[in-house]
């Protein structure tokens, strides 16, 4: 036995120097720290990984409440540009009108209106010039499309406009091809009614209803309200209801028509 | 027989897994094979090719030169011939601190092997960690895997 141990250390004794003076070694080590490099870079992704996704949600709900202000942000802003580029636009036409004589016998005054609500319910339209602008009541207010009311009551720094939606309102109007004049009244709800239309008078849907000038409150031939029905009444006579072609709840500038005579 | 080694071949690879664990994933280098060797060398139902064997692994797995087990494990072998009787009567403290004191052994002999070889892996820190966990760890599964007769033990 004693001898079986002692070539048992001389074996591993020349195993260890063959292993020291060869590449064997150097193929165990390298593959050792190929496999700890590995381990370890596994370890650290494991240790890593719950951090990662931490950081990785945090930062994604950050992000997500950022682009959601964000998003606000360009919305107001396009909002406002938009605005900004309708209100320029307005101005121009509405100064190109006037320019362009069609407001003859009246002088205009630009004014802003202010949308409120409140208004819009009760038929009326605020807006931001008054006695400043020696506005006064019964004057003309419209814009690039057409008609818009009639100053109601006038203040030193802004004034209520009637609508021609507000049905104690009336104005005089005329069929854009026929030329037939009527009368129109508002019918709140943003609808007009026209009555005791002529039944020869070929009025149909979509047909355009203007000013006639007659009044000497508007205009000649500035659009007031677009027809959307038709109906016979029990008494001889067609009715229409119309729309008005002025979309109130866009209104940017308005202009107020001041009668020279 | 062929149960019994296949437990313990089962065994050896567990602790070659935890060996390789322990030295990739902790601040320790240990050498559970060698544990194994002391345990097996002690318990005196020497199979030598075994021994052999599971030193060649233990070398393998680590970044021992071949041959180093098997070198303290044959210096070791003359100093446990006459403890080994005595080491099957005593009970599991007593095994532990024998265990302990030839793993030491043991394990001095493979820091010189690592001395003379200039390549030094050991450390005091490791050798605690071994003598404190992991022997005892290794004693309480074999004494769980073994199957005690009268005269012999084995696995």
């Amino acid at each position: 036995m004693r001898r079986f141990k002692i070539w048992l250390i001389l074996l591993s004794v020349g195993l260890i120097a063959i292993d020291k003076f060869s590449p064997i070694s150097r193929i165990r080590d390298s593959i050792a720290v190929f496999l700890e490099k590995n381990t370890s870079l596994l370890l650290y992704r494991i240790q890593s990984y719950p951090q990662l996704v931490v950081l990785k949600v945090q930062q994604q709900q950050a992000l997500a409440s950022q682009n959601v202000q964000l998003k606000k942000q360009v919305e107001e802003y396009s909002l406002l540009l938009k605005q900004s580029r309708n209100q320029v636009k307005d101005v121009k036409l509405l100064n190109d009108l006037s320019q362009k004589g069609i407001y003859e016998d009246f002088s205009p005054v630009i004014a802003k209106a202010v949308l409120d609500v409140n208004f819009f319910v009760n038929n009326q339209l605020l807006i931001d010039q008054g006695e400043n602008k020696n506005i006064q009541v019964g004057y003309a207010v419209v814009n690039k499309d057409g008609v818009i009311g009639q100053i109601s009551t006038v203040n030193p720094n802004s004034s209520q406009i009637s609508l021609i939606t507000n049905p104690e309102y009336k104005i005089y109007v005329e069929h854009s091809v026929s030329k037939s004049k009527m009368l129109a009244q508002g019918a709140g709800n943003n609808t007009i009614i026209v009555k005791y239309i002529d039944k020869n008078d070929k009025i149909k849907v979509g047909d355009i209803l203007e000013t006639t000038g007659l009044d000497d409150v508007y205009p000649a031939q500035i659009p007031v309200a677009r027809v959307i029905r038709v109906f016979y009444e029990n008494n001889g006579f067609n009715s229409a209801v119309c729309v008005p072609v002025v979309d109130f709840r866009q209104l940017q500038y308005v202009s107020v028509l001041k009668s020279d005579s | 027989m062929i149960v019994n080694n296949l437990r313990f071949i089962i065994l050896c690879t567990v602790l070659v897994f935890l060996q390789f664990t322990i030295n990739n994933f902790t601040i320790f280098y240990v050498d559970v094979i060698a544990i194994l060797l002391v345990s097996l060398l002690l318990r005196g139902n020497l199979i030598w090719l075994q021994l052999i064997i599971l030193s060649f692994i233990g070398d393998l797995i680590g970044h021992w030169y071949l041959g180093s087990h098997l070198l303290a494990v044959v210096i070791i072998s003359f100093f446990t011939g006459k403890i080994a009787n005595f080491y099957r009567m005593c009970g599991w403290f007593p095994r532990m601190i024998i265990s302990m004191f030839y793993f030491a052994l043991f394990f001095f002999v493979i820091y010189l092997i690592e001395l003379s070889t200039h390549r030094v892996f050991t450390s005091i820190d490791s050798l605690i960690f071994q003598l404190l966990v992991i022997l005892p760890l290794v004693q309480l599964v074999l004494e769980k895997l073994t199957v005690r007769k009268p005269s012999e033990y084995y696995f």
